[in-house]
């Protein structure tokens, strides 16, 4: 948990939380290689010097490709590679020319660290590794001096290069394998992705399709045959006008018929894509109140106060409810009010999006604290969507109703497990 | 004497309710009824009507856009009043450019339906919210907006989602004033979109042919 706490404090940041970047596996082992190296190096410096060899080479790589850590941090990892290489290739050579030349056993360090090359940098840099391990063979073969009894010094530099080449070319093999395989796995994913979006516009488009059909549909034949009622019931008003008991029915049976025709419409509207957004919802609002209100000698207006480009929106079910809410306070403005102003009002503040309705008219105290009837619909229909609800009355002034609804951010990258 | 009305709807339920309501009114009566364009085009002549009545969905080859149009040319002085169960859709304002005079919602009450014919022939046709931002799309389109800067202003308004009453005490005018800037609006509109309107109606053969 410390290691892996250790190891991520050097990715850069772009990569620290992101566990889905192409990069971030690749760089993570990299940098716990650069750990074992250096705990590798300890012990084998120990080993030799509780055995009477003061050899520190082992420690110096290690020490140095901690040192080089900071530049991962900031993304300059091949400069830490390019400056490792500088130092250690001299000491190595150092190392293995005082130890033996081309007859020390310690020219075997040269195999891994060149595999260790090869894998943290590029693969078209990897033969610059291998032509610079082979200009060492070559000038330890150059100054090692002929020591008959170990065999010729041609045969053992001749010996080296073939198996550094083999080595070199295992390991190119290996991970040239292992790009084409994350190559082919980047691929599937971007075709999965591809699929997947194709789907899903796919499926949206039918579902927009089956909006439209469903509102087509209300109007042709639910709109008209609510439409037929209605005339039928004033026709039959015209004809039986002397039987108030039958007026009074009739009369219910309008109303009735127009209030199922405005719910079927709000509810149609809601279907729509875009209900949840604010700036559609308040102007559908506005749309409503205008047409209320011209019916009446009542100035109406609206101030819109939200950002037109802030990405938010409401909750799945608040648009259909704050249209009834306010359909029926702006009712009761005509109703009990006698108010000549009404203005509708959108705005936000802190998490949410306040909705209000002000008007200067005379509200009878009675009607708004005895539990009217409207009002408390009102107040229940907001407690049931996790909207607050408030009215303040001012004697003189008027009554401004408002309902804050939770305003909610525009979805989040999805964040790593 | 009565205003001479024809409607167009074909509803049957619907055409005789909207007949029922008009002729028990003293100012108007029902001169013709159909439930496709094409009879009313053909008896338009012996039928005379001051306004007609007119649904937007119709069977037959000419939808009440097109009727719109063919009426218009016909008998430029006669009111056409779209009767739609929308007030603010497309078509609605497809059909105001083909030169309506108004829209009545179907399911309006007795009132309503009286006071919006007499509205028509008054020259005050409603306007919405939705209806002027098409109407604002529509004139932004031409290089040289037809509108009077007053007559802007109501539009403008009108977009912005103020009532009449609203809009009449902003400019300190009288409500009337606002209505009859809507219905100047609506005039300058027609006359914008006819030459589309009737492309539209003689695409359909319909211009020379009946009458």
């Amino acid at each position: 948990m410390v290691f892996e706490q250790a190891s991520r404090y050097f990715l850069p940041p772009a990569l620290k939380n992101n566990l889905l970047h192409p990069e971030y596996e690749e760089r993570l082992t990299m940098i716990n290689g650069i750990y074992i190296v250096f705990l590798f190096s300890i012990g084998i410096t120990a080993i030799f010097y509780f055995n009477g060899y003061h050899y520190p080479y082992y420690l110096f790589q290690g020490l140095l490709n901690l040192a080089v850590l900071p530049l991962y941090k900031q993304n300059l990892q091949v400069w830490g590679h390019f400056a490792t290489s500088l130092v250690m290739y001299p000491i190595w050579y150092y190392f293995i020319a005082h130890t033996g030349g081309l007859y020390s056993i310690n020219i075997n360090i040269l195999y891994p660290f060149l595999i260790g090359a090869i894998s943290a940098v590029k693969i078209n840099i990897a033969p610059v590794h291998i032509i610079i391990s082979i200009l060492i063979l070559y000038l330890l073969y150059r100054f090692t001096p002929e020591f008959p009894p170990l065999g010729s010094r041609l045969y053992a530099f001749i010996n080296h290069c073939l198996i550094m080449l083999m080595t070199a070319g295992t390991m190119i093999a290996i991970l040239k394998q292992r790009d084409k395989l994350v190559a082919e796995n980047k691929n599937t994913q971007n075709t999965k992705i591809t699929d997947l979006n194709d789907e899903v516009s796919r499926r949206t488009k039918e579902l927009a399709n089956m909006r439209q059909t469903l509102a087509a549909d209300f109007h042709d034949e639910t709109g008209n045959m609510l439409s037929a009622i209605i005339r039928q019931a004033a026709l039959l008003k015209l004809t039986i006008h002397s039987d108030p008991a039958v007026m009074n029915i009739v009369d219910h049976i309008i109303a009735n018929s127009n209030q199922l025709y405005a719910s079927s419409r709000h509810f149609i509207w809601n279907l729509n894509n875009d209900s949840d957004n604010p700036q559609i919802l308040f102007n559908y609002l506005t749309s409503f109140g205008q047409v209320f209100y011209n019916q009446f000698d009542v100035s109406f207006s609206a101030e819109n106060e939200m950002p037109p480009d802030s990405a938010l929106h409401l909750e799945a079910f608040a648009a259909i409810n704050l249209i009834f809410i306010f359909k029926e306070a702006m009712n009761n403005v005509i109703k009990h009010s006698g108010a000549k102003e009404v203005v509708l009002k959108m705005i936000l503040q802190g998490d949410y999006l306040h909705f209000s309705l002000t008007d200067n008219g005379n509200w009878k105290e009675k009607e708004i604290t005895n539990g009217n009837h409207g009002l408390s619909n009102m107040e229940k229909r907001s407690t049931q969507n996790n909207f607050r609800f408030s009215i303040q009355h001012l004697p003189g002034i008027g009554t401004r109703v408002d309902v804050a609804a939770p305003a909610i951010k525009q979805a989040m990258k999805p964040q790593p497990v | 004497m009565k205003k001479r009305i024809v409607i167009i709807e074909d509803n049957a339920e619907i055409r005789e309710g909207f007949a029922a309501v008009i002729n028990s009114t003293a100012a108007y009566e029902v001169v013709g009824q159909y439930s496709h364009c094409e009879d009313a085009l053909k008896r338009f002549g012996a039928d005379q009507p001051d306004a007609v009545l007119m649904d937007i969905e119709l069977p037959g080859g000419i939808s009440g856009i097109e009727g719109t149009a063919l009426i218009k040319k016909l008998a430029p002085q006669c009111i056409v009043i779209i009767i739609t169960v929308y007030e603010d859709t497309e078509k609605v304002f497809r059909s105001l450019c083909a030169g309506a005079g108004g829209y009545l919602i179907k399911n309006s009450n007795t009132e309503e339906v009286v006071r919006n014919i007499s509205d028509a022939f008054a020259g005050g046709a409603p306007m919405s919210l939705s209806i002027a931002k098409m109407v604002v799309q529509s004139f932004q389109q031409k290089k040289e907006s037809p509108l009077s800067r007053r007559e802007a202003e109501v539009l403008q308004a009108v977009a912005e989602g103020k009532s009449y009453t609203k809009i009449a005490t902003e400019l300190f005018v009288s409500k009337e004033t606002v209505r009859s800037h809507i219905k100047n609006i609506y005039e300058k509109l027609a006359v914008n979109n006819k030459a589309e309107a009737l492309k539209i109606a003689s695409s359909n053969k319909w211009i020379m042919g009946v009458w």
